[in-house]
This record gives C-alpha cells, sequence and structure tokens, in this order.
C-alpha cells in the first residue's frame, strides 16, 4: 500500500510549510523534553488548539515531531545534571550520568542522539509496513498477558539494581507501595491518603521522578562539596560522532534488539517508551558480557534503552491508526486530532485516505532523522551549562525543580511529593538501596495492581487462569526465567566458591 | 547518612506492620475474596519480611555505628542549605498561593546562594533575573499557571 501512493505522499510532505511546522515543533519538543518535570504529552497537549488551523498532515507531523524531539531531549538533563526530563530517560540516567562525570559527555550523548534516531526509524518502517498485522496480535492481549508483561518489567528491576537482592526487592516494593497511594481503580476506595484530598489522584508521577534524582544530587551539592568528582566539559560538541560509529557497529545486534523490543513494547496499548526503555535495559544487561557496568556509564545499556524509547514511540501508532486504541497518552492525543480531522482511526483509513496516511509514515521518518541535527545542535547549546561549578548551579535547578513539580497538577502537593520521595531516595542512596527499581515500581504499579486483580476477578481466584492462555503461558515461562536463571547463576557461584574453599 | 542495616531493617519491619494491618482494614469486593488491600497486604508482608532479613543480615555482618553522618552534616553552613533545600521547600510549598513563585523563588535562591558561599551582590541579581525568567517563561509562554503571590500587581 505505501509504494503505491509514495508519489503522493512525497508531495504533501516537501512543502516549504511543512518544512516550518516541523522545525518550529522540532526546537519546541527539544525545550520541553529539555526542562525537568515538562512531559512530552504536556508538549503535545499544548499543540492541540494549534492544529486546529492546520491541514491533516502537517497537524500530526507537529504533534509527532514534539514527542519524538522530547522523548530524545530528555537524555540532556539526565546527563549533564542526573535529572531526567521524561520517565523514559529514568531507566539509563545513571549511565548517562556516569559517563559525564568520567568527562565522556560528548559519547554519552551521541550514543542517545544517534541510538534514538535508528530506533525511531526503524519503528516509523515497522508501522509503515506492518501496521495492521501487528494490531492483531496486540488485541490478543488480555488482562493475564498484561499481568504476565508487567511482571516481566518488575523482574527487570531487579536485573537492574546494582547492589544486593534483598535490597532491589525492597525498593522495588516501596516503587509498588507508593503507586498503591490513592484512590483504587477497583473499588474507588481511597488508599493511605490520610485524609488528604490531593492524594486521591494518587502520587503525581513526574513530582516523584524530579524529587527521587534531583533532591539526592542537589542535598550531596549542598552537603559533600569536598567529596563532588569534577565534570569535565565538552570541548567541541561537534566532536560527538567520534569513534561513535565503531560503538554502534559493534552494537548493531544490540540496536536491532532494542528496536524490536521497543516497538512491540510501544504497539501494546497501556506500555509507552518508559517501559519499553526499562525492560530493554534489562534485557541488554541480562545478555551483556559486562553487566558490572550497568548503572556506572555502559554504553550498551545506553544503546539498548535509547533505541527502545524512540521506536516504542513509532509503534505506539500501530494501535492508534488501526483501531482507534491509544498506545499511550500521546497517541490518546494524536486519535482525538485524527478524528478532529475527519481521518477516523480503523482499518478503512487505509484504504480512504491512502495518500495521508502515508504522508503520516514519511512524517515519522523525517521526526527521526531530524533528531540527529538539531539534537546536536542542543547538546551544543546545553554543554555550555557544564561551565557553571555545580554549587552554583544547584540553587537554580532547584528552582527548576519547584517549578515543574507544580506545573504538571498546578498544585503545590507535587512540590511536596518532590521534597520527600527526594529525601527518601537520599537516604536510600546512602544506604546501598538502588533508586531505579522504585520508579520502575511507580511506573507500573498501577498496571501490575489492575492487572492482577481484573485477572483474579475473571479467573474466579484460579491461579491456573494465569498460564492457559498461549502468549499468557510464554510470558510466564519468560518471567520464570528470568527468576530462577539469577538464582541458579548465585547458588552454583557459591557452590563452586565453597568447593575452592575446601580444597 | 548511614544507617546500620539493623536499624533499616527494624524500620522496614514496623513499616511493614502498618501497611499489613491497615491494609487488612480495607473492605473486599462483594462476592470476592479480594480487595483494595490484597496487593498492599502483600507488600506490607514483603516489607516485615525484608526488615527481618536486614536485621538478621546486619548484626551478623555488618559492624559499625548506628548512624554514622559525613563531616559536611556537621557544618552549620552546609546544614543549614540542605535543611533550606527540603524543609524550606516544603514551607514555600504550604503558603505558595499566598507568597508566590517569583517572591519565594527569589528568597530561596538568593539564601542558598549565600550559604553556598556566592556572598557577591552580583548573585542577588542572577538569583532576581534567573527567578524572574523562568516565571514569565512558564506563565506566559508555556501558560503554567504559576501563582504570582505577593506580586500579583506587578507581574
Amino acid at each position: 500500500m505505501v509504494l503505491q501512493h509514495l508519489d503522493a505522499a512525497i508531495g504533501l510532505v516537501l512543502t516549504w510549510d511543512m518544512f516550518f511546522v516541523m522545525l518550529s515543533c522540532a526546537v519546541f519538543g527539544l525545550f520541553v523534553g529539555a526542562v525537568p518535570g515538562l512531559s512530552a504529552t504536556m508538549a503535545t497537549a499544548m499543540l492541540v488548539p494549534l492544529t486546529f488551523f492546520m491541514d491533516p498532515v502537517p497537524a500530526i507531523a507537529a504533534i509527532v515531531t514534539t514527542a519524538a524531539m522530547a522523548i530524545f531531549a530528555s537524555d540532556i538533563p539526565a546527563a549533564l545534571i542526573r535529572i531526567p526530563g521524561t520517565a523514559a530517560s529514568a531507566a539509563y540516567v545513571d549511565d548517562l550520568n556516569a559517563l559525564t562525570r568520567a568527562g565522556k559527555v560528548g559519547r554519552a550523548l551521541g550514543i542517545s542522539v544517534t541510538a534514538s534516531a535508528i530506533g525511531g526509524v526503524f519503528g516509523s518502517l515497522v508501522l509503515m509496513f506492518a501496521a495492521p498485522q501487528l494490531a492483531l496480535v496486540s488485541l490478543n492481549f488480555t488482562s493475564f498477558e498484561y499481568f504476565w508483561l508487567a511482571l516481566l518489567g518488575l523482574s527487570a528491576a531487579v536485573m537492574l539494581g546494582s547492589s544486593s537482592l534483598l535490597k532491589s526487592l525492597v525498593a522495588l516494593g516501596l516503587g509498588l507501595m507508593i503507586a498503591s497511594v490513592g484512590m483504587d481503580t477497583t473499588s474507588g476506595l481511597p488508599r493511605f491518603t490520610f485524609g488528604l484530598t490531593s492524594l486521591l489522584d494518587g502520587v503525581a508521577f513526574v513530582p516523584a521522578l524530579i524529587g527521587m534524582f534531583a533532591i539526592p544530587e542537589l542535598i550531596r551539592t549542598f552537603v559533600h562539596r569536598d567529596t563532588l568528582p569534577p565534570v569535565a566539559p565538552i570541548g567541541n560538541p561537534f566532536a560527538l560522532f567520534r569513534g561513535l560509529g565503531g560503538v554502534l557497529w559493534r552494537r548493531k545486534w544490540n540496536l536491532a534488539r532494542s528496536s524490536t523490543i521497543g516497538t512491540t513494547i510501544g504497539i501494546l496499548p497501556g506500555a509507552g517508551s518508559d517501559i519499553a526503555a526499562w525492560i530493554s535495559y534489562a534485557v541488554s544487561k541480562r545478555f551483556s558480557k559486562a553487566p558490572e557496568d550497568y548503572g556506572s556509564g555502559s554504553e550498551e545499556g545506553l544503546v539498548d534503552a535509547c533505541a527502545a524509547n524512540n521506536s516504542a514511540l513509532s509503534g505506539a501508532y500501530v494501535p492508534a491508526l488501526v483501531f482507534g486504541i491509544p498506545g499511550d497518552s500521546i497517541t490518546a492525543i494524536v486519535i482525538g486530532v485524527l478524528y478532529i480531522k475527519g481521518l477516523n482511526p480503523g482499518p478503512m483509513v487505509f484504504l480512504t485516505n491512502a495518500d495521508t496516511i502515508t504522508a503520516i509514515f514519511l512524517v515519522f521518518l523525517l521526526a527521526n532523522l531530524m533528531i540527529v541535527p538539531l539534537g546536536l545542535l542542543a547538546i551544543a547549546l546545553a554543554a555550555q551549562v557544564l561551565r557553571v561549578p555545580k554549587k552554583a548551579l544547584a540553587p537554580l535547578i532547584l528552582a527548576f525543580c519547584i517549578v515543574g513539580s507544580y506545573a504538571i497538577n498546578a498544585s503545590a502537593s507535587g512540590i511536596v511529593i518532590m521534597v520527600v520521595l527526594g529525601l527518601l531516595a537520599y537516604v536510600m542512596e546512602e544506604n546501598g538501596f538502588p533508586v531505579a527499581p522504585t520508579i520502575l515500581g511507580i511506573v507500573m504499579g498501577l498496571l501490575v495492581e489492575r492487572n492482577l486483580v481484573t485477572s483474579l476477578i475473571k479467573s474466579d481466584g484460579a491461579a491456573l487462569g494465569f498460564v492457559e492462555r498461549p502468549i499468557a503461558a510464554g510470558l510466564a515461562v519468560l518471567v520464570a526465567v528470568v527468576w530462577t536463571v539469577p538464582v541458579w547463576l548465585w547458588w552454583r557461584g557459591r557452590r563452586s566458591g565453597m568447593g575452592k574453599v575446601r580444597a | 547518612m548511614k544507617l546500620h542495616d539493623s536499624v533499616i531493617g527494624v524500620l522496614l519491619f514496623a513499616f511493614g506492620l502498618w501497611v499489613l494491618t491497615t491494609s487488612l482494614g480495607y473492605p473486599r469486593m462483594p462476592g470476592q475474596s479480594i480487595g483494595p488491600g490484597t496487593f498492599p497486604s502483600a507488600l506490607g508482608a514483603l516489607f516485615m519480611l525484608g526488615g527481618i532479613a536486614l536485621t538478621i543480615g546486619g548484626l551478623r555482618t555488618h559492624r559499625g555505628p548506628w548512624l554514622a553522618l559525613e563531616s559536611g552534616w556537621r557544618q552549620p553552613g552546609r546544614l543549614a542549605a540542605a535543611l533550606l533545600a527540603t524543609a524550606g521547600v516544603i514551607l514555600l510549598a504550604l503558603g505558595f498561593e499566598r507568597v508566590g513563585f517569583p517572591l519565594g523563588g527569589f528568597v530561596l535562591v538568593t539564601a542558598l546562594f549565600l550559604l553556598s558561599g556566592y556572598r557577591h551582590p552580583a548573585w542577588i541579581g542572577v538569583s532576581a533575573a534567573f527567578v524572574l525568567a523562568l516565571h514569565l517563561l512558564m506563565t506566559r509562554m508555556l501558560y503554567v499557571p504559576l501563582p504570582a503571590g505577593l506580586l500579583k500587581g506587578l507581574l
């Protein structure tokens, strides 16, 4: 279908109006993504009123370009000040920041920008050529499959933690506990809210994310001034690609694997680029020859997670276009815009508006390719931040964090959440509890609990119901493997260690 | 700020016990053996088990003080900066609508500059310019309704 309508689609895309719209939205997306607390979803929501005055293709192009740029740009503050701009960067924020501290900020962001572009292009190609077929598979997912998928994601948390298994599990539990706060989605009962109405909607994720990454860094900056490692500035930002080709060529299978994982997860409704990045990072660590580097500057982990989050963004459009089912919050907004523009999502849209749909596919490709030059420019500008001493930057970062935490719900409760969870994260990190599993628990808590309860109701409490369906059984086996292999390896290592002692 | 593992274990156990008892108090769904307390009660039990394991592990392997503070915490200026960045921000949040971001943010950032050793008057200018620029950017360009508070008439 795509090739038949390519000529007409190119005519719709290659216009000056489109160029202007995509460029403006790219700059806007880069800015929003780079500011901690402002999310890609927020940026796309802000664009909706503007799309009323645009033709269908530029309207969708505006949203796609903004979202793609924002997801990439969130890596910039993650690398420079260890505050992820969006949840999608949270999985590998420690690697980005560790590389920055080691004087490799250029390499870190270079990997981020190119892997994001490659993952995004891969996801776009899948969207172009296999959308209807893939969407059919995703429709077979019920609460049982989602439960196992969520459990697989949570299992990733244990693998992500570089500290003890017990401390990683406790950290994950704390994240799930934080996600339990608020009105229960099944029964509507308020839980752990202490009578506060501001907690009825739960603990807002963005303030939690900002607090758990920013506040510990700020406390360390204010208190442990003498022991802070110096940050090496970027000498020549345009030398980001030096040696990058070799890294990416060596990691070609990682790129392919993580782009596939990202696209697949993106296609599933309710699972977005953040979950894709976490799972892809965990899979990468599981199969890596140097798993000990993960969390302390692993280029391999970065390649995997960066490619996955942008490919997931494209994948989320598969169910959105084919069935009108949103893959994530951004596609939910896009579906609304599609309806406004008379492009009602569904199988028929591929026949009745084939030229426009093909043009939208091309927009995906262009938006992801634009990440490289514009991302480079954003990195060059942001790199100037490193010239300012961290001690002088800290009060300004705190002001940004306050604004970012307030902005998401226009409520001061977000600021309190940021500080309280930030203090918790500081105490956790100081005592060897990894923060990453807690963040993952907060991200996936609702998904895992809702699908567990729904599945239990459906199966009338019978455990067998969780493995009766083939995809659910396959995912259950995968979860079992993920849990048993590390335990088996630990047990084997312990036995061989004891053998050596005896010898 | 390092706590002995066994201290963390005891705190975790107590937290788990509170979560478990609170969750068990939630009503079940009509006609079901599960309810809104099912998932959190499992988490409470996990915390209690984790607390026991941490306490035993801490007592077995980890000798050291119950609480160890790095030298930075004992320096009044640094302690004040950390308190201002946490407790001070919570206080600001409680009066955010009344005081507003421009004034509250300016006082906070200026005080943190002073406590961090940046005492030149130029830093007051940096603080004022940054907070004002951030406020205008958020309210005028991104339509984030940051409260102007006491400076409402001016901004």
